[in-house]
């Protein structure tokens, strides 16, 4: 008798544990608040970074039905902490940040420019420099942009590493600008020698005349990586981030409004964005050190 | 059986939950393995219509996307339709419609109805409203649509990742159900395998006891098959021995291992004791009468080296549980010792135990054969009656031992005598019965002047002395006018008597015309004349003095009640003529009766008289009559005497054949205050040892010590040391027959106290004073 009882409740508790199991499954979390609060990395000056976004969350804010506001912060880190600090609820991030963003405060990500997939960073040097590869540039100094940049230093290093370069030890001095078209603009002025900077910055340079090729001109494109994300701090429910993944994924660039908004931010559009597009950032940054 | 069955149930109920849980192990481990296999495919399959070669070129090669010529030879409207939506559901991710020259009509229409089914459709015209073509116009629309694939890819790969992680955590969740699933097989595979195995293991250990309990029983059935008196067989029912105990092996001289199989009538061989003719088969009787079946009387039992040894058996059937006959058990044991027994008990049935000749029931028994016989087929028989003469003699003065020797002695010597098929027998005290069958009157005489003839050339010694034995033998022929038992009983006992009577050693035939012989036969029955003087009144009394042989200045009488018998013609008989007879006859007890009674009433007269005490005799056979005590306790009471002047005497001989009876009567008395003495006392020369128990007061010594003491220094001895146990116990002692003043003399220098006899008075006759 006593055995039986024993089955019994074995088999109950059994059955009541595939039963939480199966009832964990549901949709929380907050909806939008009215003014979405639009944290942008600061790879950029303030003023150009307003003029860039503007237009993009005009129309996505207008679509997803909130009002925004831009918080930007002065440095890389700033941004990561403004979101941990829910000072921002949706914030622009470059590869590290993201990751910083996204180990320390658990941030998700939610969309992309196209381009972001295949993202590179190119190396400059003086246009009348004689150098013709990274190699000639030896014991010369070199400036990276932000410590936290994807384009402008992690990545420039990781491929720099891969060309067996280890920039500590090759150049005799490293810069780090800070932004991209500030190191640019050291090269042009010859603080530095050669710089790494996001190649999408310093193409929209290049279109819109802040820089000149006959200044400065590139000496190495990386192979492409996934760079730069949108991603919402933790905590909205599913239905409010698919809002926001949808207004941006409508911007399509037949519609001549939706051209000129993707073309301010240099998008041929938007895609959506998951942890795996970045799965071999993570893995880079890891592998230097980045996360410390 | 019972307990098996409900143990079989329950181990298959436990196989069968043990087999259900496993399975259930399975089919979830056998989904979380589907699940863990399977993914999404992510491959994108777009159909171009129309102008694939356009698409091809700007968008297949460019982005790596899919795309495949769809419907290229299709004009029926409906028909495409229909194919486009086969393609779709079956293939395609995607459509584009190619717009490749201007004023063709859209593609768009014709698949709206397809647009739930499809994930991507876009119309692409490469041509603007001037049906020009617009390289910039077209870049962008083609921009878009790679745009719109990209997307459309992106988010399939994000919920192709969504769904597998739902898969992943649907699969962790199978995976924790498959854990717990298999703790709970674990535990309950654990609880059912334990139950199986306790299970198995009752089942077992019930197998086990049963063959264990069979196993003691075996044993225990051997062990009591071996441990038996009795002798046991069993056999199959072909007969074949199939199990001897030891008793039987013995029994039967056949060791087991080699009777084993053998049959049985060839094992136990019994046969009928009387004619020797096998016994029934008991094999075959129990086979057919199906019941337990007991050997016939007197078997007997012929072993493997002949011996023969009278058994008795019984046979029964093995029963199965069906109650089919199995085998048969027979028992049997070894009678030797019964049968002699039960000879033993048929022999002390039927015959002397002193003399070893058959005793007077038996004879009795062949007597009345012999009658029938006669009466059946007229064979003529004849009835010798023998009364010893000197036998008295021998016993009175040489004890009881002497006369059981002769007793003996005389058996063997009228054994010899007589032929095997003649009876032998003692008919009680010194008397003999033989029957001689078959044997005429004038035969019969010879044989008993033979037998007469021999037992008086037989003479007994015994201590040096020789009797000279002589018998008288009464004849009675067996005849159809003798032919009742009681008849021929008296007839001999006269004829006997009137042997003595004629003087003894003698054979006497009974004649029943013999009108002398009828009147003597009346006169001479005493046992009837006792009884009529009983009745009569005609016994007196007379009385003795027993004189002190000292003065020891008693001024009282003493004296010894005698009785004596008067005749029908008034003279008188001594006692020791009527006595015999008397005690025979078993007359005593009223004899006694008598005397006390009489002597009682005539003394209670004698007012004048100093009595001391007065001595009355009481027989043997009073002694033995319960009713005696209180008849002298009655009359005590009624008579106004002193109890103490009463003596009760006592033969030695009678007080300790009837000792028990004796003592009660002395212990009895004595409470009153009454004396006692024995008589006669030397000549049964017992052992002094019960004097010691028994209260008496005075010792009469036997007189034929008394009588010749003067003569033989033997009896003198004899007087003398008598007279010093007496004193030594503090018991007075009387002499008797003191015939002479020098015998009295001879008594007073021994010490005697007190003296009866000839030589000092003579009885007188009792009368009312």
């Amino acid at each position: 008798m006593k055995q039986t009882f024993a089955v019994c409740r074995i088999t109950l508790v059994s059955l009541l544990l595939l039963l939480t199991v199966a009832c964990s499954n549901e949709d929380q979390g907050m909806a939008l608040p009215e003014t979405l609060r639009i944290g942008i990395l600061p790879d950029e000056s303030e003023s150009q970074l307003r003029t860039t976004y503007s237009p993009l969350f005009d129309y996505v804010a207008g679509k997803v039905g909130v009002g925004y506001e831009f918080v930007i912060p002065e440095s890389y880190d700033a941004l990561v902490i403004a979101l941990a600090n829910k000072e921002v609820d949706l914030a622009y991030f470059g590869g590290v940040t993201y990751l910083l963003a996204k180990e320390r405060h658990g941030a998700i990500p939610l969309v992309m420019r196209d381009k972001d997939l295949r993202f590179t960073s190119y190396f400059l040097v003086r246009a009348d420099d004689p150098g013709k590869k990274i190699s000639d540039f030896k014991d010369r100094a070199l400036s990276f942009g932000s410590k936290l940049s994807t384009s402008g230093h992690l990545m420039p290093r990781y491929f720099l590493g891969k060309l067996g370069i280890d920039p500590e030890g090759f150049f005799s001095r490293i810069e780090y600008s800070g932004k991209h078209d500030a190191t640019a603009y050291m090269v042009r002025d010859s603080k530095v020698d050669i710089g790494a900077a996001n190649s999408s910055i310093i193409s929209k340079m290049y279109n819109d005349g802040r820089l000149d090729p006959k200044d400065v001109r590139i000496i190495y494109e990386t192979p492409p990586y996934a760079d730069y994300v949108w991603a919402i701090r933790p905590g909205f429910s599913n239905n409010a981030r698919e809002k926001i993944v949808n207004a941006f994924l409508s911007l399509s660039p037949v519609n001549d409004t939706h051209a000129a908004i993707l073309k301010a931010v240099n998008a041929g559009g938007y895609l959506p964005a998951s942890d795996n597009d970045y799965s071999e950032l993570t893995g880079i940054f890891y592998q230097l050190g980045f996360n410390e | 059986m019972h307990n098996h069955v409900l143990a079989y149930v329950r181990l298959l109920i436990v196989t069968l939950l043990l087999i259900g849980t496993v399975l259930l192990i399975v089919a979830v481990a056998q989904k979380y393995r589907v699940t863990q296999n399977t993914s999404l495919s992510i491959d994108y399959h777009f159909a171009a219509i129309q102008d694939l070669d356009v698409l091809e070129k700007e968008v297949r090669l460019v982005h790596g996307i899919q795309v495949e010529e769809l419907l290229p030879k299709i004009n029926a409207r409906e028909t495409l339709i229909n194919e486009a939506k086969y393609l779709v559901r079956e293939h395609l991710d995607g459509l584009i419609s190619l717009q490749e020259k201007y004023g063709t009509e859209p593609f768009s229409s014709m698949v709206e109805k397809l647009n739930n089914d499809i994930l991507l459709y876009t119309e692409l015209s490469l041509f603007d409203a001037n049906t020009t073509y617009d390289k910039p116009a077209a870049d962008a629309r083609l921009s878009s649509l790679l745009l719109q694939i990209q997307q459309l890819k992106k988010l399939h790969q994000i919920e192709n990742t969504k769904l597998i992680q739902q898969r992943q955590h649907n699969a962790d969740t199978d995976l924790q159900i498959l854990v717990l699933l298999m703790l709970l097989a674990v535990f309950l595979g654990g609880f059912f395998i334990w139950k199986i195995v306790a299970v198995i293991k009752q089942i077992l250990r019930q197998q086990q006891i049963t063959s264990e309990e069979l196993f003691h029983e075996k044993e225990r059935s051997l062990t009591t098959l071996t441990s038996i008196g009795d002798a046991v067989i069993t056999t199959n029912t072909q007969g074949s021995i199939d199990f001897m105990n030891p008793v039987a092996e013995s029994l039967t001289g056949w060791s087991f291992n080699e009777a084993s199989g053998k049959s049985l009538t060839e094992v136990l061989r019994v046969v009928n004791e009387e004619t020797g003719q096998p016994a029934t088969d008991l094999v075959k009787r129990v086979l057919h009468d199906g019941v337990t079946v007991g050997l016939a009387n007197h078997t007997v039992l012929i072993d493997r080296n002949g011996n023969k040894r009278p058994i008795e058996d019984s046979a029964a059937p093995i029963l199965n549980r069906e109650g089919d006959i199995n085998g048969i058990v027979i028992v049997f044991h070894d009678v030797t010792q019964a049968r002699k027994m039960a000879q033993a008990m048929t022999w002390q049935a039927t015959h002397d135990a002193l003399t070893g000749l058959t005793n007077r029931h038996k004879f009795e028994d062949h007597l009345q054969e012999l009658i029938d016989s006669h009466a059946s087929d007229g064979h003529q028989h004849a009835f010798l009656y023998l009364d010893l003469d000197q036998f008295k003699i021998v016993n009175d003065t040489s004890g009881h031992i002497a006369g059981d020797e002769l007793l003996k002695q005389i058996s063997e010597v009228l054994k010899g005598q007589v032929r095997d098929i003649d009876t032998v027998a003692r008919l009680g005290g010194d008397e003999f019965g033989i029957l001689l069958a078959s044997c005429p009157l004038e035969q019969a005489k010879r044989i008993a002047d033979q037998v007469r003839q021999s037992v008086q050339e037989f003479h007994f010694v015994w201590d040096n002395k020789s009797f000279v034995i002589g018998c008288s033998i009464g004849l009675v022929p067996i005849t159809h006018k003798m032919n009742k038992m009681g008849e021929i009983m008296r007839a001999a006992d006269v004829a006997c008597y009137a042997a003595k009577d004629v003087g003894r050693n003698r054979v006497h035939v009974y004649e029943p015309e013999d009108a002398n012989l009828k009147q003597r036969e009346g006169e001479m029955h005493l046992a009837t004349q006792i009884n009529e003087a009983l009745n009569d009144n005609r016994l007196v009394l007379y009385y003795q003095t027993i004189e002190p042989l000292f003065n020891t200045g008693e001024q009282g009488e003493h004296f010894e009640i005698l009785v004596r018998m008067l005749d029908k013609n008034g003279s008188e008989l001594l006692p020791m003529s009527f006595i015999p007879a008397a005690e025979r006859y078993n007359l005593m007890p009223q004899v006694d009766r008598w005397v006390i009674s009489q002597a009682l009433q005539t003394l209670s007269s004698w007012k004048n008289r100093n009595v001391d005490f007065f001595s009355i005799n009481i027989s043997g056979q009073s002694l033995g009559d319960e009713t005696f005590l209180d008849f002298v306790t009655e009359l005590l009471d009624k008579h106004p005497f002193k109890p103490r002047t009463i003596c009760f005497e006592i033969t030695e001989t009678a007080a300790i054949t009837n000792f028990p009876q004796a003592l009660a009567f002395f212990n009895s008395l004595k409470e009153k205050g009454c004396l006692f003495a024995l008589d006669d006392f030397g000549s049964g020369l017992s052992s002094f040892g019960y004097l010691k128990n028994m209260p008496v007061d005075f010792l009469k010594i036997d007189g034929s010590f008394v009588r010749d003491m003067l003569l033989d220094p033997i009896d003198h001895a004899m007087v003398e040391s008598i007279n010093s146990i007496g004193h030594t116990m503090h018991i007075r002692t009387i002499a008797e027959f003191v015939e002479s003043h020098e015998i009295a003399n001879e008594l007073r220098k021994l010490g005697v106290d007190y003296g009866q006899g000839y030589g000092l008075s003579r009885p007188q006759p009792l009368i009312v004073s």
